[in-house]
């Protein structure tokens, strides 16, 4: 487990992560969601050691992250702008990181590089952004590191090339317990892979909740009332938000399936249909619930 | 994988990643060494085949040495440049990142970079200095002088390496850019030197009595790792121009040696201390930015104050000059902290204090508020003195040689590190006298604006130095500049001490068994030429001499005329004289050493007066008659008068051409340059004779006043004439001379 207390850092006068309690457990998969500045890079940063806390202390499986090797061999860090020796090759790269992650897998790097499409002798610098990131990736997941974190690395990928990683990270989650730690301010990237989400907004977390939960939880209900009954009738639903079309109602509600369900056909609506929530409208509701406008926050 | 295993494929990996330094530092080898030694053959072109392969096989002997210039600059160069690119990744986010996130300590990483450089300059270094060596014991170098040359230079080379390396190192880590990293090696490597030349010219600048001894600079040109391996190297040239295998300094080298592994050690702090956010901003310690920007601000602004000064020595234009150095300097520093041009006004109470340092420096040394001028040591305060007035001996050699393992190593002299080491002046109150009325006269010197004051304009100054030995230990020195006829009663009194002779006169302090060979130079007027006096003589001279010496007083000096010298090379530890001529023949084939040791070489001469009976004694005893007087033989003299003197212009007026009256011949040249009068009566030669000074001798006499612009040739009967130079006393010239070329003292008041 990943855990960060009480994590602050400051840049002179700016205070780039503000107090963050964070837990990242084994085998779960981290979305990390905020706009540009909002702390990510900088939480992530602290969480490979690359920067040190002002205050607080990150741990990796109870053991301090910052100068400790022990530590860091726990897990791969790919940078949002990663560096590559100059005039270096793929095969340049696995060597140097096998001379430092003693896991390496080089024989899995090669085939997975064909795999993917790539010479492994050619120049670095002749790749496009999305090949180069593909590259890092491979070359995190053969570090077969216990962690792997990732900074806004989906976002150079094409549609093919993200759900061809999106398997590989669920096989290897699967096969060896990997952790992946996501950082994206896109949310549709992270819908399909990740069970938890934390929302970071100017330094701090917002939100922090398993997804699972925050689905079961929340649900759309898309219904037509009897005449003369309005959505204010449903005494029984917590509802969050509700949008009115002519005489289709669509409701964002609380509460269990089951809860919903009967509450709904209890008031015996000509038709109720429950419709399930992408992570961008958990999101919005949850947010708007604190008051924050969540769209200005993640687009 | 061990430590060590990954240490290694760390270092590997580095020195793939900057296979271009390694190129570099190749190829100026590879030109250094081989190319270079290679060439030599080419450059010399003699007849004689013998003569042309010892000066290659020296030639190339010598460019093994350390004070070579090519290898010095590779060493420098270098030193910066592996030391930038060994740690130019903290510069960089991207760069940080990579490396701050693997699994490897900080101390893992600075030791793989700072020992790559290391290497990366000692291999290339060693191999083509190896090669270079085999290629020159082919064309006829000693493979033992060579092998010696390359340890010693090796050694040499590599431990101020290390200093400048780690040093720049440090500049690396305190920086966050690569613009500001090479700013900060420059300021590494000069900034206390420079503080020394800024200190010695606010010093030399405010202070009239500061001795110019440039001890500041002395004391801190060392404390940068560029000066003090260039002056460790030239050090180590003098040595080795003079002898052939110069001793290596070895505690200098020692304290470089420690010094770069304190810088290391420094170096490896800074970097654990040192925040990855630093990489792209311009100091990566924001704690270290305004003590850095107040010591380069105040010294800049001082140093535009003097060139502002210097330009027009007002206080007006000193103040601008304050002004305008604390302004732009501390704007600059502002703009290169932020990277943004808007920020130069950042910090302005930074800015007003800055000022006001340099302001207050600047006046307290104007004002001299510290009383530097005006200080004068109680008597009791003083334990001895010495005055150093590079006036009245400056014909004697301070210099020496001496024997050492084998070796005949010479080392220059200077007046006052002699004065400073050997002259006790016990007379406190003639050299407090001296003193005081050097401050009287300062005083007056600066109402006057600093000029000359009127009542002095036609008076001979004296500039003296006094260095007053404190009780406390401490030695002071200041400089006086005062009419002549203020100090004349102290200073003759002085003079006349022995602890002022023996202090001023090295011949006052050597021994026989020093002096390898002496010769007694006669008065051109009598007899020409050089006398050699044997081994066995020269004690007893040299004894009769010193005690002559010490009973020399100025009035002696006044009336008396140099009528010979004594000259003589000194050899400290000189050891048997055989054995001495045996190693100074082979030096002298090895062509170590110059030829004319073989001839009349001396190096220490010193006047002999008609008052030194003891010493004409015993020369006479030897043979040697330096009053022996054969100016009977002498029957015509020709004076010459060079009228582009202001004094010879004048004597034109009363100069006519053709006889003057009988035995006297007067001609005036073409262009009015040179009067000529002829004198052939013996009786009236023989009455000039006296005033005459060989020009030789001229200057072994200060006290003595003589006309340079007139010079005298005496010729005998038989038609030779003696064509060396000699200058006219005017004071000691018979009156009928002084009448004929119309001299007279009143007319030039």
């Amino acid at each position: 487990m990943i855990q960060a207390v009480n994590v602050t850092k400051r840049f002179e006068d700016i205070l780039a992560v503000d107090h963050i309690h964070a837990e990242i457990k084994e085998g779960n998969v981290f979305g990390l969601i905020g706009t540009n500045g909002a702390g990510k890079s900088t939480f992530l940063r602290m969480v490979s050691g690359v920067l040190k806390p002002d205050e607080g202390e990150i741990t990796v499986d109870g053991t301090k992250v910052f100068e400790s090797v022990t530590a860091k061999k726990k897990f791969f860090y790919i940078s949002d702008d990663a560096y590559y020796f100059s005039n270096a090759s793929p095969e340049e790269m696995m060597q140097f990181y096998a001379s430092v992650y003693p896991a390496f897998d080089r024989a899995r790097f090669q085939k997975l590089l064909k795999g993917f499409d790539l010479d492994i002798r050619r120049k670095m610098n002749t790749f496009s952004k999305g090949m180069k990131k593909q590259v890092s990736i491979l070359l995190g997941l053969c570090a077969n590191t216990e962690y792997i974190l990732c900074d806004e690395t989906f976002d150079g990928l094409d549609p093919v090339m993200r759900q061809a990683v999106k398997s590989l990270f669920a096989e290897d989650m699967e096969e060896r317990n990997l952790t992946p730690v996501i950082a994206s301010h896109n949310l549709r990237e992270l819908e399909d892979i990740c069970d938890h989400v934390g929302l970071l907004h100017k330094g701090g977390i917002l939100l922090s909740k398993e997804l699972d939960d925050m689905k079961l939880n929340i649900h759309k209900v898309q219904c037509v009332l009897e005449e003369g009954m309005r959505a204010e009738d449903l005494m029984g639903l917590d509802t969050i938000k509700m949008e009115k079309r002519g005489r289709l109602y669509t409701l964002t509600v609380r509460g269990s399936r089951d809860e919903v369900e009967s509450l709904m056909t209890g008031y015996h609506p000509v038709f109720y249909e429950l419709i399930p929530l992408s992570l961008e409208e958990i999101f919005i509701s949850e947010t708007e619930v604190v008051g924050y406008d969540i769209k200005k926050l993640i687009f | 994988m061990t430590s060590k295993n990954l240490f290694f494929k760390l270092m590997r990996e580095d020195i793939k990643r900057r296979l271009w330094a390694m190129t570099l530092v190749l190829l100026a080898w590879f030109f250094v060494f081989p190319v270079r030694i290679a060439m030599i053959p080419g450059e010399y072109r003699f007849d004689n085949e013998v003569q042309r392969k010892v000066m290659i096989a020296q030639r190339a002997e010598e460019w093994f040495r350390i004070n070579n210039g090519y290898v010095i600059t590779c060493i420098i160069i270098g030193a910066v440049v592996l030391g930038l690119s060994s740690f130019s990744y903290l510069h960089s986010r991207r760069k940080v990142d990579f490396y701050h996130s693997i699994p490897v300590r900080r101390e893992t990483l600075f030791f793989v970079n700072f020992v790559d450089g290391f290497l990366l300059m000692l291999v290339p270094y060693l191999l083509f200095m190896a090669v270079g060596a085999v290629i020159a014991a082919g064309i006829g170098a000693s493979p033992a002088v060579l092998s010696v040359n390359i340890v010693k230079s090796l050694c040499f080379h590599m431990i101020y390496f290390l200093l400048m390396y780690a040093t720049v190192v440090v500049a690396m880590m305190m920086t966050g850019n690569l613009f500001l990293g090479i700013l900060g090696v420059l300021v590494f490597f000069s900034y206390v030197p420079l503080l020394g030349v800024l200190v010695e010219l606010l010093f030399d600048s405010s202070f009239v009595t500061y001795a110019n001894s440039a001890v500041f600079l002395r004391k801190m040109v060392n404390i940068s790792p560029f000066s003090a391996y260039i002056q460790a190297a030239e050090w180590v040239g003098e040595a080795e121009q003079n002898v052939f295998m110069a001793k290596l300094p070895i505690g200098q080298m020692a304290s470089a040696l420690a010094v770069a592994a304190v810088l290391m050690g420094v170096a490896l702090w800074l970097y654990q201390k040192r925040p990855s956010e630093a990489a792209g901003k311009a100091m990566a310690f924001p704690l270290s930015r305004t003590p850095i920007k107040v010591l380069l601000v105040i010294p800049l602004s001082l140093y535009s104050m003097m060139f502002f000064w210097g330009i027009r020595q007002t206080m007006p234009w000193a103040l601008f000059g304050i002004v305008f150095g604390s302004v732009f300097f501390h704007c600059l520093i502002e703009i290169l902290y932020h990277f943004d041009f808007r920020k130069l006004f950042a910090h302005p109470v930074h800015l007003v204090l800055c000022f006001a340092a340099s302001l207050a420096i600047f006046l307290g040394f104007y004002f001299d508020m510290f009383g530097y001028d005006a200080y004068l040591p109680k008597a009791d305060q003083v334990e001895s003195a010495y005055l150093d007035t590079g006036y009245f001996e400056n014909w004697v050699d301070y210099g020496t040689y001496e024997r050492q393992d084998g070796t005949i190593q010479w080392t220059n002299g200077y007046a006052e590190n002699y004065a400073r080491e050997h002259m006790m002046l016990e007379d406190k109150d003639s050299v407090l006298a001296m003193a005081s009325a050097g401050v009287s006269y300062l005083d007056e010197f600066k109402k006057n604006g600093r000029s000359i004051p009127q009542r002095y304009e036609d008076e001979e100054m004296l500039n003296y130095t006094i260095g007053y030995r404190m009780k406390s230990g401490k030695i002071k020195i200041r400089r006086y500049f005062v009419p002549r006829s203020m100090v004349d009663t102290a200073c003759e009194t002085i003079l006349n001490s022995i602890e002022y002779k023996e202090g001023r006169y090295p011949v006052m302090q050597q021994s026989a068994d020093e002096v390898y060979q002496m010769y007694v130079r006669f008065h051109e007027g009598a007899r020409a030429g050089l006398q050699e006096l044997e081994p066995s003589q020269i004690e007893a001279v040299l004894a009769a001499y010193q005690k002559d010496m010490e009973a020399l007083t100025v009035n002696t000096q006044k009336e008396e005329n140099v009528m010979g010298m004594l000259l003589y090379v000194v050899v400290k530890d000189m050891g048997d004289r055989e054995e001495f001529d045996s190693l100074l023949e082979k030096k002298i084939e090895k062509q170590e050493i110059s030829a004319n040791w073989r001839g009349t070489y001396y190096q220490q001469q010193y006047p002999i007066y008609p008052s030194f009976e003891n010493t004409l004694k015993v020369l006479r005893g030897f043979g040697v008659d330096l009053e022996e007087d054969t100016y009977s033989d002498y029957v015509q003299c020709k004076i010459e008068i060079m009228t582009y003197y202001a004094e010879g212009h004048k004597l034109l007026e009363t100069a006519v051409n053709g006889m003057v009256r009988e035995g006297v011949q007067c001609s005036i040249d073409e262009d009015g340059e040179k009067i000529t009068y002829v004198y052939t009566n013996p009786d009236e030669v023989a009455q000039i004779y006296p005033a005459l000074i060989p020009s030789q001798y001229a200057n072994l006499n200060v006290w003595s006043s003589y006309e340079d612009y007139i010079e005298v040739t005496l010729q005998k009967a038989s038609g030779s004439s003696l064509t060396r130079t000699h200058y006219l006393k005017l004071n000691q010239a018979p009156d009928f001379l002084l009448e004929d070329i119309g001299y007279f003292s009143h007319l030039y008041e």
